[in-house]
């Protein structure tokens, strides 16, 4: 977990020196890339079978958006009932247009960890994700999350209502 | 890992998501108009062409960044799931 982290913050020092870079002038700045948002759901884990719903969540959200298809992300979410706190960093590939502010499909991989054995998982996951606007003039998103861990392959789903705080503001909007 | 490994693992977690939709839609059937769309996409998108695709322009742009240190971000919805 600790080299994961390490690496993590790498990754983000890299993003802050092209920030900085000289030749940097006609292109987007970090906080531009990045997106933030807050919002609830639920989450369903299992290990084969039909995964069962464990709780109902408060969750924030970030990514940062490097290029169109890539983007490093984070999230942390808080068991309303269970009072556990789970998370995730990791990166994603947009699989879908990546100039549709309205709907994406992204993969990924990232590294999940949680405070209560049961309510997450603690490994490396793969994962689909899928992020809609379903009312236009409405800013919140409707979002799902699939991760199947890498090394136990358990299962988590995830659903949530998100209202953005910020979006990334590079590239066609 | 390898780009295969990589892609192999993405099949079935695109699948299994749209599964879980499927599911959320027998228990609640007044969501079948949204989620039906968002299901077919889902499907077609786990096909070994689209995510390699999708892997070949992230490591252009990727090495693009490296050459320029040129940001270049796009606001997508599912890097808040």
């Amino acid at each position: 977990m600790q080299g994961f982290v390490v690496k993590l913050l790498i990754a983000l020092a890299l993003l802050a020196s092209y920030a900085v870079a000289p030749d940097d002038c006609d292109g987007a700045s970090v906080w531009d890339a990045v997106s933030l948002g807050v919002g609830g759901g639920g989450v369903w884990v299992g290990e084969g079978g039909v995964p069962g719903f464990r709780d109902a969540e408060a969750v924030a959200r970030g990514a940062a958006s490097i290029t169109p298809h890539v983007s490093l992300v984070a999230g942390a979410s808080y068991g309303v009932d269970r009072s556990y706190v789970r998370g995730s960093g990791g990166f994603r590939l947009t699989a879908t247009d990546v100039n549709n502010p309205d709907f994406g499909i992204g993969v990924g991989v990232s590294r999940h960890w949680t405070s209560e054995d049961g309510s997450g998982m603690d490994e490396a996951a793969a994962e689909a994700a899928i992020g809609w606007k379903p009312l236009p003039g409405r800013s919140f998103l409707l979002t799902g999350l699939a991760a199947y861990g890498i090394d136990t392959g358990r299962q988590l789903f995830s659903v949530a209502v998100i209202f953005p705080l910020k979006k990334a503001s590079g590239g066609a909007q | 890992m390898t780009q295969d490994q990589l892609i192999a693992k993405w099949l079935p977690a695109l699948s299994g998501l749209a599964d879980f939709f499927e599911s959320l839609k027998a228990q609640h059937p007044d969501l079948a108009t949204q989620l039906d769309p968002k299901i077919a996409v889902l499907r077609a998108t786990a096909d070994p062409v689209i995510l390699s695709n999708a892997v070949g322009a992230g490591l252009a742009e990727l090495q693009r960044l490296l050459e320029t240190g040129t940001l270049d971000p796009r606001f997508k919805p599912s890097d808040l799931a």
